[in-house]
């Protein structure tokens, strides 16, 4: 009884029957994608598992082929180990057979590497961040990523084609690896790799003239005044709309400052000046009359970081069957031309 | 006209050439057609392969970023599987099939701008060249499976063209659905390395990745088939049919039917 169960999960029938039915239901399935690609092109966004139980409202029966074909994967995968082990245990008359066994083998690893990247692993994109700035590497508590410069290089016709940051990775305050990152070449530590998404342009504030002088008014400058009085910027918004609770995309639209004035006889005042409305009173009576206003840019790298905690699992999965196909290649030949006199054709 | 164009255009007419000496030697089955058929192969095969040169010479990178130039390479990538066919086995009227095959490819990509495209960045990297030769590669034995399944399925029906034996073309056919499926899977690890350096993930849910993804574990199951008796002869010959027609809806429905992020859709 226990033989024939062996012999039926080690079988190369079950192995077809597995592998046609997931190609026909992941073919079927996959049509899907074409009705509803607002849901599938989200996939990548998240590690799998992620995925589903964040879209599990959306998901109909459109989307049942991926657990499906999941379940298939999780039988396919048990049959190869059954073959690998029992391979294993005849592996003095089957040694031969190496390389074949070693594609299994890397299949088996892939499969637990794609299931555990699935289950623990991390994917976040547009993570903003501007030269000088430095972020919290999202779940993973004590890494920070710092952006020491950066640079988008363009093709003649305008269009970005590629884009330079040198980034510094930090488990507080201690530097762990500093790269220049851009496509093909990312920062990976350990499970983590970093990589460039893309670009953006903010509004972080305005240039003007005051008393004849060219001034910035950008979160943290501060500008003398007539009469001792200096004036500092505090904050700034693109949209003071959406600061009062209306959803806001960085747009320019009603732009405003948060200025402390500070006077020698009075106490500090914090007032919202409000560009499209003009200086109020009070600021005006100190003496900031700011004309010709021009907005003033900074260029944030939108980096993506992903964690997968299977990569190199994948990776040695990925060695063991380039091993496999090498060795399969060169014993399939071996066995070719001990038949070389069957071969050429009449 | 300039080189290229002339070693283009001059593949294609040699081509025909072989199609039509294979024709006349199926019929008339006079050995030195068959010898004058090959001859005019390997002559169609080193202008192809003299203009891929040049093609990568100038451009600096292998031109395979536009459909003219991966048409192109699918034709040299069949001229050369099927040279390697005949060079270790003597296909014989076989290669009538796969010649057509090469014709048509070919038929389809002269028409089009042969200038490569600037290269993006995104592109720039020895992984791409190797993910795509080695695609390529397994493409074209997966199409000379087929062409040797078709030839088997023909050789039950009729005895009048001069095929090898059955049983020759079922081995020939195992061998090369099991080529195609090492190269495939180099091209799966290389782009999939490629992906997870480019991307941060090594297995994305694009239709054209899923797909490949499916042909690989398609002609793994076929690998296996081989082993399986009943599997074997026509069962054997119509799943390679099919296989390819999943090979050939990745490579072109996908791309024409349907939306995807794969660089190359």
């Amino acid at each position: 009884m226990f033989r024939q169960l062996w012999k039926l999960c080690c079988s190369a029938k079950a192995t077809i029957v597995l592998t046609s039915i997931t190609t026909l239901i992941a073919v079927l399935g996959s049509t899907q994608a074409m009705h509803n690609p607002r849901l599938f092109n989200t996939m990548d966004s998240k590690p799998l598992l992620e995925w589903w139980q964040l879209y599990i409202q959306q998901i109909s029966y459109s989307t049942v082929w991926i657990p499906l074909c999941s379940a298939l994967i999780g039988l396919l995968w048990f049959n190869t180990l059954c073959c690998c082990i029992d391979w294993l245990c005849h592996l003095r008359t089957r040694w031969k057979k190496s390389g074949e066994y070693l594609i299994h083998l890397g299949f088996i690893l892939v499969v637990i590497a794609y299931a555990w990247g699935s289950i623990y692993g991390m994917r976040s994109s547009n993570n903003s961040i501007a030269a000088g700035e430095i972020i919290a590497i999202p779940e993973q508590a004590g890494y920070f990523l710092r952006l020491n410069s950066f640079q988008p290089q363009m093709a003649p016709s305008g269009r970005p084609i590629d884009m330079l940051s040198n980034v510094t990775l930090l488990k507080g305050d201690h530097e762990l690896k500093t790269a220049t990152i851009r496509f093909n070449h990312p920062l990976t530590y350990g499970d983590l790799i970093i990589l460039p998404g893309s670009y953006s342009q903010q509004v972080v504030g305005f240039s003007c003239l005051l008393n004849q002088q060219q001034v910035e008014l950008k979160p943290g400058s501060t500008i003398q005044l007539s009469a001792g009085a200096s004036l500092r910027v505090v904050d700034f918004t693109p949209d003071i709309q959406s600061r009062r609770g209306s959803a806001g995309n960085g747009a320019l639209r009603n732009p405003a400052f948060l200025l402390e004035l500070k006077e020698a006889s009075h106490e500090n005042k914090s007032l919202w000046y409000v560009v499209r409305r003009g200086a109020p009173k009070q600021l005006v009576a100190a003496g900031f009359t700011p004309q010709r206003l021009a907005p003033l840019y900074t260029t944030y790298s939108q980096l993506t970081i992903n964690r997968d905690p299977g990569a190199p699992l994948a990776a040695a999965g990925a060695i063991a069957m380039t091993l496999g196909i090498l060795l399969s290649l060169r014993s399939f030949y071996a066995k070719r031309s001990r038949t070389s006199g069957n071969n050429k054709l009449s | 006209m300039d080189i290229n164009a002339l070693l283009l255009n001059g593949c294609f007419a040699l081509y025909c050439l072989s199609v039509t000496l294979y024709l006349a030697h199926a019929c008339l089955r006079w050995s030195k057609l068959q010898q004058l058929a090959m001859g005019t192969v390997v002559l169609a095969f080193s202008c192809q392969t003299l203009s891929l040169g040049l093609r990568w010479f100038a451009a600096g990178y292998l031109p395979v970023t536009n459909l003219f130039s991966t048409v192109f390479f699918f034709s040299w990538a069949l001229g050369a599987t099927y040279l390697y066919f005949e060079w270790r086995y003597r296909l014989a009227s076989a290669g009538l099939f796969v010649m057509l095959l090469n014709i048509l490819l070919l038929y389809i990509a002269l028409p089009r701008d042969p200038t490569p495209p600037a290269l993006i960045p995104m592109l720039d990297t020895p992984l791409f060249t190797l993910h795509i030769a080695c695609s390529f590669l397994g493409y074209a034995l997966f199409a000379m499976a087929f062409s040797l399944a078709v030839l088997y399925l023909i050789q039950r029906k009729t005895a009048a063209l001069p095929l090898p034996t059955r049983n020759r073309l079922q081995q020939l056919n195992e061998e090369a659905i099991f080529l195609g499926f090492c190269f495939f899977t180099l091209s799966m690890l290389f782009g999939s390395y490629w992906a997870y350096v480019a991307w941060g993930y090594y297995f994305s849910w694009d239709i054209k990745a899923l797909w490949s993804a499916l042909i690989w574990l398609y002609f793994a199951g076929m690998c296996h088939a081989k082993f399986i008796r009943s599997w074997q002869g026509s069962g054997y010959a119509w799943l390679s049919i099919l296989g390819f027609a999943l090979v050939l809806f990745t490579y072109l429905g996908i791309g024409l039917l349907m939306k995807s992020n794969h660089p190359l859709a």
